[in-house]
């Protein structure tokens, strides 16, 4: 099949109605699912092939859109999909529309699928929850759908918590693409309707919704109290101000107990598994730079990465929980009014916390928010959300700042951490407020936000998402550090002596150390690091993490490494320089904290801010101040902790 | 009796119908997600997030601001 003639499958209907997920079911991806609306913010691709028992396969381009309400967009991420769409019907070949509805939201649903077919013509409606919708109380009128959408309409019904209809959704699409050798249906007003006014909106809503009203309750319905209060009695705690923001940041305080109590085993585990490596190469090879590469340049600095996988495992962990059970629209609620405060939206607040994984996906979540102005602040700040990325760097310096004990039961590094992370939340809506000073106002602000069903997460789902997650942190991380490490290792271990221009390599290891190109390399960066409490070699780590700020840790465990046996934090707190002072002191990791917890230390996120915003100023003044920020914030710390007598 | 919500006059928490929408875009948006001129929506404002009110139609419940009602007219039609 030719590219022009491709067959098509475009995935559209309201959003949180569970379109990603039977995308990545029939797709077999791994697009980021959620349990609330504007989760999907960009168009996904995916590819779908059915084997015929003649030995003929059929192959079709799998389209998942951002959920809409209409064809009239208010957020850019609606406008995408609206454009898509749009685009997508005017190529040639066969084309399949599906329609994935979630009957527990039947006059919006209704609603949306006949003003879609005014449009376009729908092939395939999958109804999507119908567990949930029975357990509701919801029917399905066969007679009443057919009544209204035609008996041409096919449609079938689909479960996320099981497999079972996978098939029959396969199968159908097959047949819709077999059968479909004319062009899509297309009506040229799909074009007009980007610019219709909020009047005209209103009174096609309006004239739909009076077909609606009456055909929804008929196509599903419900038997429900006329008179009694809908709203759920989790969502009078959730949302309450006191309760519900108590909760909030209970659950926050329980995920950094969690990360730092829970993970001590394993962590301890994997280090001892590396340090055994290391050994088992020194032995099993034979004496060279080759053994001494591989041994002390490439496992320390995947040991140094490597060990923080259980930490943001249940960090993603968390996170997915959050997701999937619906409380993150609850937490939007909650924040919107303090959000609102600092020239953000409440919408900004899933973005945000978002950010607390990873800050790329978090600036592209960004598009649900309709005021351009709050959309370009969100994206300036989400950088100062301490991301996974920054837990690693957090981790290894609590862990050489304060000692391994409990206050009241509760882990201090677990509480410390928590602290880093509310301070990375505080910087970012301070931030927020000085942006909004810098920035006109422009665009029209609103917050309407259809609550998810608060729901019992599926173990297989979380787990997933974690694995994912954790997945792109190793796969990300690893490579980085893998490259990283035997390139600081060869400017470890080699100089300008060893080409003959300049003095003889010392047979002294620390005096190796000091005339090799990274001597030389880290002695050039003294000047910017020595007021931020760091030697040359800090210099470096802190260079090498501008790829990515979690390769500090690997860097550090390179340059430093431990003697076989000895745990890497015990091992880099007995270090010490050459006038006494210990190289890792309070003051030095203090200030470091303070560094990572401001500075834009992230190419990726600096390349999707630049495509977010569509130019290279935004991206410039953020690294320019964030960077500026983080080393007079790292020097002024640095200063009063020396000032207390810390930095000994 | 006929009610303008708006941030200014309280309501109460309660079954209301949409009597009546001013054309704007927050109106537009509530319209397509199921506050259309006849509507039953329940509605609660107390013990909620500062600002806001929460909305239950028949797809379910909605978090608006209590600005982004100003352009309906609610008719009351059962308080507890």
């Amino acid at each position: 099949m030719s590219e022009v003639s491709v067959a098509r499958i475009l995935i559209t209907g309201t959003p949180n109605s569970g379109k990603t997920t039977i995308f990545n079911r029939l797709t077999g991806l791994h697009q980021h699912t959620a349990n609330f609306p504007g989760v999907t913010t960009s168009v996904s691709r995916g590819r779908i092939r059915w084997q015929k028992s003649s030995g003929h396969c059929l192959e079709a381009e799998c389209l998942d859109l951002p959920g809409i309400y209409s064809l009239y967009p208010d957020t850019p991420d609606e406008r995408e999909a609206v454009q898509c769409l749009r685009h997508a019907l005017s190529l040639p070949g066969p084309q399949c529309v599906v329609f994935v509805a979630d009957p527990t939201t039947p006059h919006r649903t209704v609603h949306l699928l006949l003003h879609l077919q005014e449009y376009i013509h729908i092939d395939l409606v999958v109804f999507n929850f119908w567990d949930v919708a029975e357990k509701e109380g919801i029917s399905f009128n066969e007679k009443a759908f057919v009544r209204l959408f035609g008996p041409h309409l096919r449609y079938c019904f689909h479960n996320p918590r099981n497999h079972v209809h996978l098939r029959t959704i396969r199968n159908a699409l097959a047949s819709i693409l077999e059968a479909k050798s004319h062009e899509p249906f297309r009506h040229p007003l799909l074009q007009a309707t980007l610019q219709e006014s909020p009047d005209t909106r209103i009174a096609r809503s309006t004239a739909l919704y009076r077909r609606v009203r009456d055909a929804a309750n008929e196509i599903f319905p419900q038997k429900t109290s006329p008179f009694s209060s809908p709203i759920n009695p989790k969502d009078k705690v959730f949302l309450h101000p006191f309760w519900g923001t108590l909760i909030f940041f209970g659950f926050l305080f329980l995920i950094f107990q969690a990360i730092f109590s829970w993970t001590n085993w394993p962590m301890r585990g994997i280090e001892w598994l590396f340090s055994r490596l290391s050994a088992a190469l020194h032995t099993v090879l034979p004496p060279g730079p080759l053994t001494h590469l591989l041994a002390d340049g490439v496992v320390q600095g995947l040991s140094g990465i490597l060990v923080f996988v259980p930490q943001i495992a249940f960090l993603l962990f968390f996170l997915a929980l959050m997701e999937e059970s619906g409380y993150m629209a609850r937490a939007v609620a909650l924040m919107d009014r303090l959000m609102r405060r600092f020239g953000l939206s409440g919408r900004s607040v899933v973005p945000l916390l978002g950010g607390a994984a990873c800050a790329v996906p978090s600036i592209l979540a960004t598009r649900s928010i309709p005021n351009p102005r709050q959309r370009l602040i969100t994206i300036l700040v989400i950088p100062l959300m301490s991301c996974s990325a920054r837990l690693p760097v957090y981790t290894l310096l609590l862990g050489l700042l304060l000692p391994d004990s409990k206050v009241v039961g509760l882990d201090v590094r677990g509480l410390a951490l928590m602290i880093m992370y509310l301070l990375g939340f505080c910087l970012a809506v301070g931030a927020a407020w000085l942006f909004s000073r810098m920035i006109p106002q422009g665009g029209k602000d609103y917050l309407i936000m259809s609550l998810p069903h608060l729901q019992r997460p599926l173990p297989l789902v979380v787990l997933s998402k974690t694995w994912v997650g954790l997945k792109a942190f190793v796969l990300g991380a690893g490579r980085i550090i893998l490259f990283l490490s035997v390139i600081l290792w060869v400017m470890m271990h080699f100089g300008p002596g060893d080409l003959g221009i300049g003095p003889k390599p010392s047979a002294d290891p620390a005096q190796r150390l000091k005339e090799s190109w990274a001597g030389y390399a880290g002695r050039l960066l003294e000047p910017a690091i020595r007021p931020i409490g760091g030697d040359w070699r800090i210099g470096i780590a802190l260079v090498s993490s501008f790829a990515a700020r979690e390769v500090f840790a690997g860097t550090v465990a390179t340059l430093f490494p431990p003697p076989p046996g000895q745990p890497l934090r015990s091992h880099l707190s007995s270090l010490q320089s050459a006038d006494g002072r210990r190289i890792f002191s309070p003051a030095t990791c203090l200030a470091l904290l303070v560094f990572y917890a401001i500075a834009l230390q992230c190419l990726s996120t600096v390349a999707t801010v630049h495509q977010e915003t569509r130019s290279w100023r935004w991206p410039l003044i953020q690294f320019v101040i964030f960077m500026m920020s983080a080393w007079l914030a790292a020097a002024g710390i640095y200063r009063m902790a020396d000032f207390w007598g810390l930095s000994v | 009796m006929k009610q303008r919500a708006n941030w200014r006059e309280k309501l109460r928490n309660g079954w209301y119908r949409v009597a009546s929408i001013q054309p704007s875009v927050e109106a537009a948006r509530l319209t397509e997600m199921g506050l259309a001129p006849g509507s039953r929506v329940w509605i609660a404002t107390q013990a909620m997030p500062f600002g806001l009110i929460y909305l239950h139609t028949s797809d379910g419940a909605l978090i608006v601001r209590e600005e982004e009602l100003k352009d309906l007219t609610l008719e009351p039609e059962y308080t507890p």
